[in-house]
């Protein structure tokens, strides 16, 4: 194959630094697989014993997993020490954050009951502010018209049942008459 | 014959206008949405399981089955145009398609791929009329000795077919039954991994988790890049329509193709990408004279656009047959498709064709009908889908994630169900961006209380006893092929020069 | 299709009538959109709404944990309520005791028991088990010898099992009770005889026991069914009645004026043509009770439940 083909599988762009040394976060994919392998098994010793004809109860398959993620933990250790994982791009943080933010506001506006429209309005304009698009207050205002939208097709259209607060109480009593 | 009558019958039902219109809305979104980097029929499929509710059983199948070909259409459109693969099975597509559109025969590499996907969905769904009452007499003769067979070529298949690095693939499969485990044990209403919260002692739905490793996922990965990629659309320059030589060159590589696919599709070895790789390389190696030096210099040859193109969606049809009758998902909108069934109290497996023949033969003939629209659709319409991939990245990623949300919440009724969405989306990010694949965690979510379920059961019924597992032939000849299903890409790997191996070496996820 | 287009005429209709007795009605379905309350919900929403019973009725979907956490959500936010409602069934008394619910269904205030259904054990035509006695005798010689195919572990098809199992004499927590999914699945196991019987819902066998595949060993209702010809498990000496039923109720703490305006709509509701022609269409059977007459009757199932489940082994 020619060189010119390789963005088809691999627009992964290589970083120069990639291939040295430790890969201290792959250490941390390692250590996030043994902390999980425990939470199971530690889950799994407490259920209480139950009589069945299959011989085993619940708690078996579990011990199995934990046991496979250790395994596999253990040779994610090796892939870290070795540095043998793909290279990989720089990191950007401000977007990422923008994004994760984006849907913890939304979680935590639908928490307080400020309804589906004001959530997701928020969550829609903190994205686009991540991927690049200013002032945030503009991107929200486009962000709650769309969401506005939303409800009404989907709540009024569909039926779907969307958390409501101020806003969806007024759209709602529009459609009542 | 009864089953023609049936899908003479099954025609009429989807020849409804109404039915006519979910297949079309279907067609539409997929190619629409499959046209969208980073976003294919299983996603789209995911997205609009809780919205379709109101539409009945009937109608929203039949819109899946319209999304699916047209989300695998719109794949090769963002291939060919971009070189940006829209989902997995058009990865092979984009290698010949865009360097034809650079050399401005985009429109007769679209055409190619519009007319390949109607040959290997059509004839792999007449395939699907004629194999799958045979094989729901197979299926019926499945106890939990076979299923369980079947789960183990299933795992072993799929690990070995995803990602370029088995340690990662396998991680992410036990990672997937890990989330598999998460609440109240069928077998013995024991809660597992539920911690006192409430929320957790019922199963993680799949929708949360694919929709939080593939969109959210994704939308991090894109927005983590530094430098981002200007793509350009390229112009179409000439006519879309192939002249008779063009289809000459077409005709060999969508049989091979539709054969491929349609054999792969049953098999549980994970969608599409296993075909349309095969097709591609099947084409490059008996290549002769222009087609030859087109596929090694830069212009680019029609034969690796129309295998690979055929093939994925013959592979779509049968993805179908093991899901209609044995209720086992080949794929990851296969797996969607499942939970579709689900939410309407149908259970895939044999007795879909004995209870519900109305839905079945409905689905399989707007199969065709829904071919028969992409065609009709895409071949006049090309210019206007490329616009969509206009849609500035900010406005286009922000419209992602609120679709995504107000499917979660408004199907799941709960906040919580947004905590997790967002804990898979990290997850998927950090497995992107160390080179995981992701489809193995759906498998291993789907498929793990599948298989523990199975192998527990037919302990009860044998009492503890194991030789169960080995005494049935169906599951011997299940364990072969799995074992063969292994090892052989291993040993034919070894057989081949070093240098074709590239093509395989990509990482499809 | 149907209900979609029914849910928009309904809505057509009711916008042109101008005569409503309820305002506002409220009805929370504790299930995701799609399965039995889900539907009993809608189904009651466009019943209120074709017979202009009742305007602007909304439905919520908070699934999980068998209905227990769209419950507690409910108790605790909607007291005193009188256009709250919250619709349930036989599986929320077996879950609000398995998952050790905060709240319970003492907290609400009971409407009415709208529909049930009667589980059948069934048999291969091929089996040689042909009736009760024959199954008791059975049970009581090897009870792990009995393979029996049917839904969750702990859920009306189990408690239905072991119901039998103690009316035959053996005991509940030996039975050799093998969950499936749901009961497509276990006619699936039963067709291809790798089961010893089957039980569940009627509706999910009655295709099957038309056509001959099946046997029936016998119902749990009191009395026989005018849609199946075959004996009950009382006719032939077994006590066991089960069924599982869907309700709805009221918030906690409304007034008696409060209980009687729903209790009144509902009952009306019931008697309507609209709503026999929609559970006829569904293949619900109606078992309507109300009033004091269900409060009881609710508080009966809770007790007998929370008995069973600990003898089948399901809590401890």
């Amino acid at each position: 194959m020619s060189s010119d083909e390789e963005g088809a599988g691999g627009s992964r762009l290589h970083s120069d630094d990639g291939t040295t040394g430790r890969d201290l976060a792959g250490l941390g994919i390692a250590l996030a697989l043994f902390a999980l392998a425990a939470l199971i098994w530690w889950d799994a010793s407490g259920y209480p014993v139950r009589r069945s004809y299959a011989q085993f109860g619940p708690e078996i398959f579990p011990y199995i997993v934990a046991a496979g993620l250790a395994v596999f933990g253990l040779l994610t250790v090796r892939l870290a020490l070795l540095s043998e994982f793909p290279p990989r791009e720089e990191m950007s943080w401000p977007p990422v954050l923008w994004i994760v933010s984006a849907i913890a506001a939304e979680i935590l506006l639908l928490r307080i009951g400020a309804g589906f429209i004001l959530a997701s309005g928020t969550l829609f304009g903190f994205a686009a502010r991540g991927m690049g698009r200013r002032p945030v207050w503009l991107t929200i205002l486009v962000g709650i018209v769309v969401s506005a939208l939303l409800y009404t097709l989907f709540r009024h259209g569909l039926g779907l049942s969307l958390r409501a607060g101020p806003p969806e109480r007024l759209i709602d009593g529009l459609f009542r008459r | 014959m009864d089953t023609f009558s049936l899908l003479l019958n099954g025609l009429s039902v989807a020849f409804e206008p109404m039915n006519l219109m979910f297949a079309f809305i279907g067609v539409v979104l997929g190619t629409a949405v499959g046209v969208m980097p980073g976003i294919g029929p299983a996603l789209t499929v995911a997205l609009l399981l809780p919205v379709s509710l109101s539409f009945g059983a009937t109608g929203s199948l039949i819109m899946f089955a319209g999304i699916y070909y047209g989300g695998m259409y719109g794949g090769a459109i963002s291939s060919i145009l971009l070189n940006t693969p829209g989902e997995t099975a058009s990865i092979m597509t984009a290698v010949e398609g865009n360097k034809m559109a650079r050399d401005g025969r985009g429109g007769k590499a679209l055409g190619a791929a519009a007319i390949g996907s109607f040959f290997g969905g059509s004839f792999a769904t007449l395939g699907l009329a004629v194999v799958a009452p045979f094989m729901v007499m197979v299926a019926l003769s499945f106890g939990p000795a076979e299923y369980f067979a079947l789960m183990v070529l299933s795992f072993m298949t799929v690990s070995a077919a995803f990602g370029g690095s088995i340690i990662r693939g396998l991680t992410a499969l036990f990672l997937g039954l890990a989330i598999g485990l998460v609440g109240i044990d069928k077998l013995t209403g024991q809660a597992r991994m539920a911690f006192g919260v409430a929320e957790l002692r019922d199963n993680i739905s799949i929708a949360i988790v694919a929709v939080g490793l593939f969109a959210v996922g994704e939308t991090l990965y894109i927005a983590s890049q530094k430098h981002n990629v200007i793509d350009k659309v390229e112009a179409i320059k000439g006519s879309v329509w192939l002249t008779w030589q063009d289809l000459k060159r077409c005709i060999r590589p969508y049989i091979r193709g539709t054969l491929l696919g349609f054999s792969f599709g049953p098999l549980p070895t994970g969608g599409a990408e296993i075909p349309t790789f095969l097709s591609y390389s099947t084409e490059r190696k008996t290549a002769k004279g222009v087609a030859k030096e087109e596929f090694e210099g830069p212009k680019g040859a029609i034969e690796g656009v129309a295998g690979p193109e055929a093939a994925n969606n013959a592979s779509a049809a049968g993805t179908l047959i093991p899901l209609l009758t044995l209720g086992l998902p080949t794929s990851a909108t296969a797996a969607i498709m499942l939970a579709g069934f689900q939410q309407y109290g149908l259970q895939p497996g044999p007795l879909l064709f004995t209870n519900n023949p109305d839905i079945v033969w409905g689905l399989v003939a707007s199969l065709f009908i829904a071919n028969l629209m992409l065609v009709v659709l895409n071949l006049p319409f090309v210019g206007i889908w490329v616009k969509l991939l206009m849609i500035p990245r900010p406005w286009l990623y922000a419209g992602i994630l609120t679709f995504a949300t107000l499917g979660i919440v408004g199907a799941e009724g709960s906040v919580f169900a947004l905590v997790l969405l967002l804990a898979f989306g990290v997850i998927g990010f950090v497995m992107r961006r160390f080179g995981y694949p992701l489809a193995p965690v759906l498998v291993g979510t789907i498929l793990g209380p599948l298989a523990e379920e199975q192998l527990r059961r037919g302990l009860m019924i044998n009492r503890g006893d194991w030789t169960f597992l080995f005494t049935s032939p169906i599951a011997l000849t299940i364990y072969a092929i799995a074992i063969a299903a292994v090892l052989g890409p291993v040993i034919w790997r070894a057989m081949q020069p070093k240098g074709k191996n590239t093509v395989f070496a990509m990482d499809g996820d | 299709m149907k209900t979609f287009a029914l849910a928009a005429a309904a809505a057509l209709l009711s916008a042109s009538t101008a005569f409503a007795q309820m305002a506002e009605l409220k009805i929370m379905a504790p299930a995701a959109p799609g399965g039995g309350w889900d539907q009993t919900a809608r189904t009651i929403q466009s019943t209120l709404q074709a017979e202009g019973l009742a305007s602007n009725i909304q439905v919520e979907n908070v699934g999980g944990a068998g209905g227990t956490i769209g419950l507690q959500q409910f108790v605790n936010n909607s007291s005193g309520d009188g256009s709250a409602t919250i619709v349930g069934g036989y599986v929320m008394v077996g879950a609000i005791i398995a998952n050790d619910s905060p709240v319970s269904l003492a907290d609400v205030t009971p409407i009415a028991r709208l529909t049930g259904e009667y589980v059948v054990v069934v048999a291969p035509a091929s089996s040689e088990i042909d009736n009760a006695e024959q199954l008791a005798e059975k049970l009581r010689a090897d009870p792990g010898s009995v393979t029996w195919a049917g839904g969750s572990a702990g859920g009306v098809d189990h408690i239905a099992a072991g119901m039998f199992a103690k009316a035959a004499g053996a005991d509940p927590a030996e039975i050799n009770y093998i969950p499936y999914a749901g009961g497509g699945e276990a006619l699936a196991a039963l067709l291809g005889n790798q089961v010893s019987v089957g039980v569940s819902g009627y509706s999910e066998f009655s295709a099957q026991i038309e056509a001959g595949a099946l046997k029936v060993i016998g119902i749990t209702a009191p009395e026989r069914q005018s849609y199946l010809d075959a004996p009950t498990f009382a006719e032939q000496g077994f006590d066991v009645d089960v069924q599982n039923w869907r309700m709805i109720a009221g918030a906690p703490g409304i007034s008696d004026e409060q209980r009687e305006e729903l209790l009144t709509t509902i009952r009306t509701m019931a008697e309507s043509d609209t709503w026999n022609g929609e559970l006829e269409t569904k293949g619900w059977v109606n078992t309507y009770l109300d009033g004091d007459e269900f409060a009881a009757y609710l508080e009966g199932e809770t007790e007998q439940t929370a008995a069973i489940l600990s003898e089948l082994g399901i809590t401890q």
